[in-house]
């Protein structure tokens, strides 16, 4: 039995299709990434899974309960963390604790979580600095040891430092047995901590991969430089692209099979050949343009490498 | 549940001291200048009976107004300085009770527990009326202890008929601000339409006094049959006052139930 179950999902708001018939599954113990750029869809299908929204159509099972219905009976045994914890200014973080321990009725292991942070509890919410207000924030997700632990960009501004003691412990977590369902806009987060990885646009979901399937999509880049003449327009056919002219030389984009490349380039005499992978961007933004809408985006072939290393972010 | 409704009373228990001593002292010091109102009793009379009927309704005078202690109170702290500070208290709390805590963001480590939203609501809900009560009670009874230090006569059952009437007006209108915040993400939204909407009740109930022709209007004001000057002088509620705020309370409080119950909440 899944995890989550999301059956063609809709959520309308008026006349805008926030999200727009998706599925998919994710399994017990899985990091599973939902992976766009803001106003895709994202915060939207998480909000729908905590019963905050209502969807227009479509049904959600969590843990094998129906998420509308079963809100308060699954939410014993999930927890939510948002990238932009907002909490009780006049609290302190003991406050929030020992508050949601009464509601719950638990005994929590907030105790070992604030010393693996290196946390202090008896500061104001609203002293706190963004990096400990996401910390208390993982606390309060993680002190009853979920069973799904759903979260909406939860290593948004963080300093690096941070982001890798979150995934230390959301890596422990999933050994434990807990699922995790995040969606990030942050292509280095996803790559570093998914299994699966689910990519939204424009509300509807392009594709359900395994992070090791996406990057063995066999996208290259080749740089090649020639001993002699060669004719640049020779390069550009089926699953090929120049990127951009070297120095007697091109920077070629490649889709799928690099056999064609190769043949057609023991037809020359070549001085250095370099051949590397695409990174999980490129892959990334392949599915963000293939129906052309976006227009800030250029097709992988046609886009500078130095480009496509440097969009850390999709907004 | 019930950690939501406590720790709502713990937040909450400055600001409702703070109403609840304001409203105590200006009680105190109204009834340590009764005494010499009462020794100008017969000039005040006077003066009193050369004002226009109209006027005298529309603003809850009475002829014995400041010949007993009952109706002095009823002019001078019940009629207008204590509606005021119900309505800024629980408009305020009421505001914030749902449609801040959707404003701030912070509804979203509530509903992310499990708790059911209708659980919620009324935790939330009652913190808010007990606050309501723990205030009209402090707030008209405390004149008993005040009245006995000054060597004033008064009467303990009509007392107990203003905090009926108060208690019955405090909860319509906190249910008019509770069900406004269940509807909207924004308190400043609740604040504004629940304000409007008292002014605008206020407003009419003077009109209806001051032109026979508006008299109709009355009807649709929580101030017509919010009567002090009835209560505490004549111990005194319009049978209507309790099918008009009774009804208010209990059918906005359920729509309230309802909405917050079944509506979208995004932060």
């Amino acid at each position: 039995m899944p995890i989550i179950e999301v059956k063609n999902l809709k959520k309308y708001f008026g006349k805008t299709r926030a999200v727009d018939d998706i599925s998919f599954a994710v399994e017990k113990g899985e990091i599973f990434g939902f992976l766009g750029p803001n106003g895709a869809g994202k915060t939207t299908t998480i909000r729908c899974l905590l019963d905050f929204l209502r969807p227009t159509s479509g049904k959600i099972n969590i843990l094998g309960l129906d998420a509308n219905k079963n809100s308060d009976q699954i939410k014993h045994k999930i927890s939510y963390l948002s990238g932009d914890v907002r909490l009780y200014d006049g609290w302190t973080g003991e406050d929030h604790i020992k508050f949601l321990e009464a509601l719950r009725g638990q005994k929590s292991i907030a105790e070992k979580l604030i010393s693996d942070l290196n946390f202090n509890p008896r500061m104001k919410f609203k002293n706190l600095s963004s990096g400990n207000k996401q910390k208390l924030g993982l606390i309060l997700a993680l002190m009853f040891e979920p069973k799904l632990l759903i979260m909406d960009e939860p290593t948004l501004g963080l300093d690096p430092l941070l982001q890798n003691k979150i995934y230390e412990i959301l890596d422990k977590f999933q050994k434990k047995g807990t699922t995790i369902f995040f969606s990030s806009h942050n292509l280095a987060e996803v790559d570093r901590m998914c299994d699966r990885v689910g990519i939204i646009k424009d509300g509807k979901l392009v594709a359900i991969e395994r992070i090791s399937e996406l990057k063995e999509k066999r996208m290259h880049t080749v740089k090649v430089y020639f001993a002699g003449p060669f004719n640049r327009d020779e390069f550009t056919f089926e699953n090929t692209k120049i990127i951009k002219d070297l120095p007697e030389g091109l920077e070629l984009g490649v889709k799928g099979d690099i056999n064609l490349l190769i043949r057609k380039l023991t037809n020359f005499n070549i001085r250095e050949l370099e051949i590397t992978h695409a990174t999980l961007e490129d892959i990334f933004l392949e599915f963000y343009e293939a129906d052309g809408q976006n227009k800030n985006s250029q097709p992988y072939a046609d886009r500078e490498q130095n480009d496509l290393m440097a969009i850390p972010k999709l907004e | 549940m019930w950690t939501i409704f406590w720790r709502t009373l713990k937040d909450r228990r400055i600001l409702l001291l703070i109403y609840t001593l304001s409203s105590i002292a200006l009680l105190w010091m109204y009834i340590a200048l009764f005494p010499s109102f009462k020794d100008q009793s017969a000039s005040l009379e006077a003066l009193i009976k050369n004002y226009p009927e109209s006027f005298l309704k529309a603003f809850n005078f009475d002829i014995k107004s400041f010949t007993t202690l009952e109706g002095y109170l009823a002019t001078e702290q019940f009629s207008f300085v204590w509606p005021i500070m119900v309505i800024f208290m629980t408009i305020g709390f009421s505001g914030s009770a749902l449609a801040g805590e959707i404003e701030k963001g912070t509804i979203e480590i509530l509903l992310s527990q499990p708790i059911s939203r209708a659980k919620l609501f009324f935790s939330r809900y009652l913190a808010g009326l007990l606050m309501l009560i723990l205030f009209v009670i402090f707030s008209v009874f405390s004149v008993l202890p005040l009245s006995l230090a000054y060597n004033i006569s008064f009467s303990s059952e009509n007392f107990m008929t203003m905090a009926v009437l108060g208690l019955m007006f405090s909860a319509a209108i906190y249910s008019i601000g509770i069900f406004l915040s269940s509807v909207f993400s924004d308190k400043g939204k609740v604040f504004f339409i629940s304000g409007g909407l008292l002014v605008g009740m206020y407003v009419l109930n003077i009109l209806s006094a001051l032109k026979e022709n508006l008299s109709d209007l009355k009807y649709f004001s929580f101030f017509y049959y919010f009567n002090p000057a009835k209560a505490l002088i004549y111990q005194q509620i319009d049978p209507w006052a309790y099918g008009v705020f009774l009804g208010v309370t209990f059918v906005l409080t359920t729509l309230g139930l309802i909405i917050f119950s079944r509506r979208d909440i995004a932060t």
